[in-house]
């Protein structure tokens, strides 16, 4: 409670920005600060859209306006309410959901979902931080019941509606919310994600 | 709380509700602040899901965002008060504090208004993402908070031209919540506007919007820093950066 509130830096000082205080400053309509925050966010905004949506033109599409929405919500973020990371990989997956749910035929989410099933958490990552959290996120999810983790996982990378996961695992509507539920929050003590 | 729905936090989290789910669970959401707290957490766990599989966007877009947003204007920030720190105890002295029973009553009206206030912002919002959703939820969080602090205390004060505001601080936690209840009508080009004020200019803590059932949508004291006074005046529609009608109600707040 007692924290100052931080500036951001300045270009020549070498310790950067967080993207907390970047995206404040963005919220004052900083382009400058915006351009830093997108090199922080960009990455994760783009892997998980690419991986709920598939097809690569959508999925730039869906990229870009997540990043613009960025910039245009930026003044509502509320710093103590999560990370700027956060944010945007909210909004990230919810345009990216959006996206399959309104505008795919019915055989383009036959086959995304076929995709997802045969590889469900394979996909290589390059940099270095982010090959360290797929670690940990591999770790975590190989901790969590088959059934558990088949429902995460078709959820957020599939981008389906708990009934569809119903539907696919073939199991009754109140066991996959249920799993949901109870397979994030082992998640979640694994990750040691808190308030 | 309702089990079932309680249930639904984590395909709430990661976007497993249909439209019609998901506008039912968010008007349970924003009456359960335990949800709320689950939901942020769950959908905080479901992004790390997200960040590991991060994979570097084609540098056209990054040229395209940057100047797409040469043409965007950013919305305007909600009610939301940001303080300044720099802390200062207050002396109050001719506050009175409410007993504990109007507290109650005072909380249950502001519990019963914060659906109110996710429907106003759903409203005025064409695109309402669940980001600001969920966000809107988390205000309500420091309500819940506020009034479950072991150092909660209560100010209130009649208006000079009828109404009642009260306020509801945690010193320990820095926060508090205010609601003004029974306002008299305001001409459509004037607005009541609500200010913490210390040492230095008043800053506004947001203008009062109704909320249904006689009460104002409650406005969140982020911090308590360098407030002894909360006040209410009447100003143009829009409000001002600083008061400039008189002071409508004022009262201190408890130390």
């Amino acid at each position: 409670m007692d924290k100052p509130i931080r500036s951001v830096r300045r270009q020549a000082d070498p310790a950067p920005a967080s993207p907390e205080d970047l995206l404040v400053e963005v919220a004052k309509g900083s382009e400058a600060a915006f351009e830093q925050l997108y090199d922080v966010v960009a990455g994760p905004v783009f892997g998980v859209v690419r991986r709920v949506v598939r097809d690569s033109a959508q999925s730039e599409e869906v990229t870009q306006e997540v990043l613009v929405e960025l910039w245009r919500t930026a003044t509502r973020f509320d710093p103590a309410l999560g990370g700027a990371l956060n944010w945007a990989l909210t909004l990230a997956h919810r345009r990216a959901v959006d996206r399959v749910r309104s505008a795919q035929a019915s055989t383009d989410r036959d086959e995304r979902v076929g995709a997802l099933v045969d590889r469900p958490f394979d996909e290589v990552a390059d940099a270095v931080a982010t090959r360290l959290e797929h670690e940990q996120v591999r770790r975590c999810l190989s901790a969590l019941t088959e059934l558990q983790r088949e429902s995460v996982l078709l959820a957020y990378y599939g981008g389906n509606t708990y009934r569809e996961v119903a539907s696919l695992l073939d199991t009754p509507l109140g066991t996959i919310k249920t799993r949901l539920r109870d397979g994030l929050i082992r998640l979640r003590d694994c990750l040691g994600v808190t308030r | 709380m309702n089990p079932d729905l309680h249930l639904l936090t984590g395909a709430y989290a990661v976007d497993a509700l249909d439209d019609s789910e998901r506008r039912q669970f968010e008007r349970h959401l924003a009456a359960c602040p335990d949800c709320a707290q689950e939901v942020a957490e769950l959908r905080r766990t479901a992004n790390r899901l997200g960040a590991a599989v991060a994979a570097d966007p084609p540098d056209r877009i990054r040229a395209g965002v940057l100047a797409e947003i040469k043409g965007v204007r950013q919305d305007s920030p909600g009610l939301r008060l940001v303080g300044r720190r720099g802390r200062q105890r207050d002396t109050g002295s001719r506050r009175w504090v409410v007993g504990l029973t109007s507290v109650a009553a005072a909380v249950a009206l502001a519990l019963a208004v914060a659906f109110g206030v996710v429907a106003v912002r759903a409203q005025h919002q064409l695109t309402t993402t669940q980001a600001e959703l969920a966000q809107a939820a988390g205000r309500y969080t420091p309500l819940a908070q506020v009034l479950g602090a072991t150092d909660m205390r209560a100010e209130s004060a009649n208006g000079t031209q009828g109404g009642r505001a009260t306020a509801v601080v945690s010193r320990r936690l820095d926060k508090g919540i205010f609601v003004a209840f029974n306002m008299p009508p305001t001409p459509s080009n004037r607005t009541y506007q609500a200010w913490a004020i210390g040492t230095g200019h008043p800053r506004s803590i947001g203008l009062l919007t109704n909320g249904g059932n006689d009460s104002t949508v409650p406005l969140v004291l982020d911090t308590l820093a360098n407030t002894t006074t909360i006040a209410v005046t009447l100003e143009p529609a829009g409000g001002s950066p600083q008061p400039t009608g008189s002071l409508l109600i004022s009262f201190s707040l408890p130390t």
